[in-house]
């Protein structure tokens, strides 16, 4: 059954369907919160919320047609990042902004699209694969990240920017 | 960057994952509001994101997490209030029932967990909403209204603006207004406002650069704590917005603002 089907039986309270979505997405929305909260039990807790929001509003999905995979990916690094920054009461939570389903349309859960991200990640030079991680993983800002590595701000800017090229570019081969 | 400048190329990421500055997120957000070139560059920045979050490699949730979740959806479906939100009727007069869904949503309890599902922490008057489904009728909340909402809070263009009273006043009436362009989507909640005099009622104005007309927006009454909430569904779409304008007018609305604007913000 595909996500449509999926969505369209949770929407109709189909609780099975929901442990479906939960079997197919609950793996990657966790390993996502962990990467950031590293913590177990702080990422289960955002795993739940991020599911619930598909158990509590499925009609979002069904009608907006958007890439569930994508999106839950989006949204689990996001409140997972909220909830370290409310750990750390001396980061300001910024505006989070979250990604409109219907703008998630790529089939991004492809696996032969993962694996080519995944292969031009591993080789990816070090000095992009750091600020990447430390923005996206960790939610540091780039002023932030100038001071822990050292380097300008525009060099931090420039270098997360050919990082996430070098992304785009091997989803779109 | 000023909103008739595009985003610079390095500022879409930090922008996408939400590290930028608090006034850089805002000028941003302002300026993704009225340009489809840089939406469209945002948008396959928050792909590229996407695909770099699910090259995480993938572990098995903690033991026991499949039951502990979904004894959380059954309880949730068993409480038919948390599974089905309610509204309360329509507060919000609109001039024209095409331009505006046609109801306000006393949003409190079903407005404030959606705002805590989708991760809108940065909405501070979150609070203000609470009084009005205190008094509100319940209702079932029509899924199309809901769907409209939850796209206005999760949109990640959608303009954000606090309007204040232009003169000093004790209860400090306020306001803030959520407007997604490229949907035309628009969300107001206000609280404190103050009594209206008999056939007045309060108008939302949005106001546009260059000294255009300001265009109406909707109509709205607050209830009898001074708090009022509105969803416009069909607003004009891809505006270039200066800010947002409340005015006091005749009952039905006016096609011009009429003196004072008693909130504003930009």
């Amino acid at each position: 059954m595909d996500d449509a089907a999926l969505l369209e039986a949770v929407a109709e309270g189909n609780q099975d369907a929901m442990a479906a979505v939960f079997d197919r997405y609950s793996r990657i929305v966790y390993c996502i919160a962990l990467r950031v909260l590293r913590e177990p039990g702080l990422a289960e807790d955002v795993m739940q919320e991020v599911l619930l929001m598909v158990w509590k509003r499925p009609q979002s999905f069904v009608s907006q047609r958007g890439n569930l995979a994508a999106w839950l990916s989006v949204v689990t690094r996001n409140r997972a990042i909220d909830v370290l920054r409310k750990r750390s009461p001396l980061q300001p939570i910024d505006d989070m902004p979250l990604p409109d389903p219907r703008d998630m349309t790529i089939a991004s859960d492809q696996g032969w699209m993962l694996d080519k991200v995944r292969a031009v990640l591993v080789q990816l030079p070090a000095e992009q694969q750091g600020p990447l991680e430390l923005a996206y993983f960790q939610g540091l800002s780039h002023t932030e990240i100038a001071a822990k590595t050292g380097s300008p701000l525009g060099t931090v800017k420039t270098r997360i920017r050919a990082g996430l090229t070098t992304i785009r570019k091997a989803m779109g081969a | 960057m000023k909103n008739n400048v595009h985003i610079a190329e390095t500022d879409f990421a930090l922008y996408a994952m939400g590290v930028l500055s608090a006034d850089e997120m805002a000028q941003a957000r302002a300026h993704l509001a009225g340009c489809a070139r840089c939406a469209e560059d945002l948008r396959q920045t928050t792909l590229a994101l996407a695909a770099y979050a699910q090259s995480t490699p993938e572990v098995e949730a903690p033991a026991g997490a499949k039951q502990r979740f979904m004894a959380r959806v059954a309880q949730i479906a068993d409480q038919p209030d948390a599974a089905a939100p309610k509204i309360a009727p329509a507060r919000v007069e609109s001039k024209s029932p095409k331009r505006a869904i046609g109801w306000s949503w006393a949003l409190a309890g079903t407005l404030a967990l959606l705002l805590l599902a989708v991760g809108v922490d940065d909405f501070r008057k979150r609070a203000e909403i609470g009084p009005l489904v205190a008094e509100a009728q319940r209702g079932q909340i029509d899924s199309a209204q809901l769907n409209q909402l939850m796209e206005l809070l999760t949109s990640n263009s959608a303009q954000k603006v606090s309007l204040h009273e232009t003169a000093p006043a004790a209860r400090q009436p306020e306001g803030r207004v959520i407007y997604a362009a490229h949907s035309g989507k628009l969300l107001l909640t206000a609280s404190n406002l103050h009594p209206l005099p008999a056939g007045k009622i309060y108008e939302l104005w949005i106001l546009q650069p260059g000294g255009k007309k300001p265009l109406p927006a909707g109509t709205f009454a607050p209830d009898s704590n001074g708090n009022a909430a509105m969803i416009l569904a069909d607003e004009p779409a891809n505006l270039a917005v200066a800010g947002f304008g409340v005015t006091v007018e005749n009952a039905g609305g006016a096609d011009t603002p009429t003196p004072p604007i008693v909130l504003s913000g930009q």
